[in-house]
């Protein structure tokens, strides 16, 4: 059975996971040779580097091939057009919120519900309607988990 | 027997028979809900039940871990979106059952099925685990270490995607337990200069990020998705005696195949209801039934996919190894309540080997008590918005992996594995064999080096111990078996090419 994948992915994959094979090999040659056992502490990561780098190679030599012949199969008629950007937008916006807290730019609760209401109205096709209900799950939310994590389990939420 | 009576008693007190219940409840509405899977439950679970004794907590881990595989059934039968890969088959026949108005008599059928496979499965576990813990006290570091060779090979195999893939994915889980310190000589390697990997990659950021943070991303993309409206009653859900005896056999095998399948290392509840099914076809007399809205293949994948759970907690609780991707988990689970999965687990703690045991019977009762009287309301579940579901869960993840360790740098660490899932997840690269990889990477290597060091580099044992070398052998009829399928497929199609 051919792969469905795109080969392309396949390939900008498999050379990703070489060059860190090959960063992971160089990095073990600094290891100490070993003294009291046969392998010592840069076997396994050699060991799984060329392994890996061997097994990334063969993806490419299948995935070569099928470049010209690959066809993506589009619905023209989906019934639910699919949201990639809105998966995107979603992943910085949650990148952002961590940095915030982290970086502490804000605390727990005013972070966490803006966070909340802002994806929540992404979500919701941004339907003005719908944001009321979203900014109060939003508040809900924030303040159970800060009192649950806070005073049940004892641990400081930023 | 006592200890198993003290544990099942113990389970009847208020508490743990509370976090049970409330297990298998979530278990269900999760396991109901096309998307989020048994495996992303478990996952958010644990940080939470860092703060629980550890029976309670592998208590309520069993619950999700019934609850989940059984629930997947409702939105399989009624949509035809299976709410876990388990329930893959289930779709094949439950869903023409429904459409053809029979949807309370597939669900019936189903939560029947489930019941019989776990109680069927529970009996191999209580029976065979004490004695294969004691058979395993005698094994050595080369039995250990083929033990976890054969589980990585035949998951990488079997799994979803090519065997190449599966391998990749092993060597890509096992790379990244690497940073930290080397177990067996104690010597620092691979942090590139970071402090914070002194301590190496934690379980937590790493299964939260592959398996659920990637999941939801994933899941945004078709947010707009609504199912369709669907009604169930409560008429004709019960079996009758006949039904029973109509489909004895069935249960009978689809339990034995499930519990086999889920004790081979690494093979989860999927690929059990699949070769149930299979089994349950080829020896009925109108296979062609089957796929049209036939009970006998209701009941043959969802009797195996839960004798598979029974079946993968036996090596789990006797030798420390994995039985599903689930069972990784919960392997992680008992690393981080400072217990040792494996042998001594009978010895050292019998409340909590004994514990899974009964957590496990008790757990599919109330699982066959919620979902015959609730899955009426349990099918509402599958219309909750997906906004706040969705919004609710990445808070959840982040607030999760920052509590276990007070981090923020683990909680970038899950945004990376985030990144890493949905990727594997694009190219077809099974999450399973990568998270096994990352669990018993630690064991292979301290064992192998352990047993070069006794032997003095000779690998010989490989060959000469009796398990050791039946393990081996398994391994490596596993990686070549696939390749030798292809190679023989790949001839066949050029010698019909040539032909015509």
């Amino acid at each position: 059975m051919q792969s469905q994948v795109n080969p392309k992915y396949e390939i900008a994959l498999s050379i990703g996971l070489i060059v860190f094979s090959i960063i992971v090999y160089y990095f073990s040659l600094d290891l100490p040779e070993p003294e009291y056992e046969p392998l010592g502490s840069a076997a396994l990561p050699q060991g799984l580097a060329v392994i890996m780098s061997l097994l990334s190679f063969v993806i490419i030599y299948k995935a070569i091939p099928r470049l010209k012949t690959y066809e993506a199969v589009v619905d023209p008629n989906p019934e639910v057009m699919p949201r990639p950007m809105l998966s995107i937008v979603i992943f910085i916006l949650t990148l952002i919120f961590i940095g915030v807290l982290d970086f502490g730019i804000l605390s727990f609760m005013p972070a966490g519900i803006i966070y909340l209401s802002v994806i929540g109205y992404l979500m919701t096709n941004r339907d003005l309607k719908k944001l009321p209900y979203v900014i109060g799950f939003s508040v809900i939310l924030t303040v159970t988990s800060f009192y649950i994590f806070t005073k049940l389990f004892y641990i400081d939420l930023p | 027997m006592e200890p198993l009576f003290n544990s099942l008693e113990y389970l009847f007190n208020y508490w743990p028979m509370t976090l049970l219940f409330v297990g298998v409840a979530f278990g269900i509405v999760v396991g109901s809900i096309p998307g989020l899977t048994t495996t992303m439950l478990i996952t958010l679970t644990l940080p939470l039940t860092f703060f629980m004794e550890s029976v309670d907590a592998i208590t309520l881990l069993i619950g999700m871990y019934v609850g989940g595989i059984s629930g997947s059934q409702v939105a399989a039968t009624l949509l035809r979106m299976p709410g876990t890969p388990a329930s893959i088959m289930t779709t094949f026949d439950g869903y023409p059952m429904s459409q053809q108005g029979k949807s309370e008599r597939a669900l019936g059928l189903g939560i029947t099925a489930s019941f019989v496979g776990g109680i069927v499965s529970w009996a191999f576990l209580a029976i065979l685990s004490p004695p294969l813990a004691k058979l395993a006290l005698t094994f050595g570091p080369w039995e250990y270490f083929t033990m976890v060779l054969m589980a990585l090979v035949m998951l990488a195999s079997l799994s979803q995607g090519s065997l190449i893939k599966g391998l990749i994915a092993a060597c890509l889980g096992m790379m990244v337990h690497l940073p930290g310190v080397d177990p067996s000589i104690g010597q620092m390697r691979l942090t590139f200069g970071f402090e914070n990997l002194e301590s190496g990659l934690s379980l937590m950021p790493v299964l939260i990020g592959a398996f659920a943070v990637s999941q939801i991303f994933k899941d945004i993309i078709n947010i707009d998705a609504k199912p369709p409206a669907v009604s169930v009653g409560r008429k004709g859900m019960f079996l009758n005696v006949a039904d029973i005896k109509k489909h004895g056999v069935n249960f009978i095998r689809s339990s034995i195949v499930g519990t086999w399948i889920g004790i081979l290392p690494g093979i989860g509840a999927n690929i059990a209801a699949m070769l149930s099914y299979s089994a349950a076809k080829s020896s009925s007399k109108t296979p062609e039934k089957f796929g049209t809205g036939h009970e006998a293949g209701v009941v043959a994948a969802e009797t195996a996919n839960n004798a598979s759970i029974g079946g993968a907690l036996i090596p789990l609780i006797t030798m420390g190894i994995p039985g599903s991707v689930v069972d990784a988990i919960l392997i992680g689970a008992l690393i981080i309540h400072n217990l040792e999965p494996g042998p001594l687990l009978f010895t050292t703690n019998p409340e909590i080997a004994y514990g899974i045991i009964s957590a496990y019977l008790i757990g599919n009762i109330i699982m066959f008590g919620i979902m015959m009287f609730a899955v009426v309301h349990i099918a509402k579940v599958l219309y909750v918005p997906r906004a706040y579901l969705m919004a609710a869960i990445i808070m959840f993840c982040v607030i999760g992996v920052f509590a276990v360790g007070n981090s923020f740098f683990d909680v970038w660490i899950m945004m990376i594995f985030g990144v890493v899932g949905f990727i594997m997840g694009q190219v077809k690269m099974p999450l399973g064999p990568f998270v096994i990889g990352f669990v018993l990477s630690p064991i292979a290597e301290t064992q192998l080096r352990s047993g070069l060091m006794a032997t003095e580099g000779s690998i010989m044992p490989l060959f000469t111990r009796p398990f050791a070398a039946t393990f081996f052998a398994i391994s490596v009829v596993s990686l070549l078996w696939p390749l030798y399928s292809d190679w023989k497929k790949t001839k066949a199609k050029k010698a019909s090419t040539a032909v015509e």
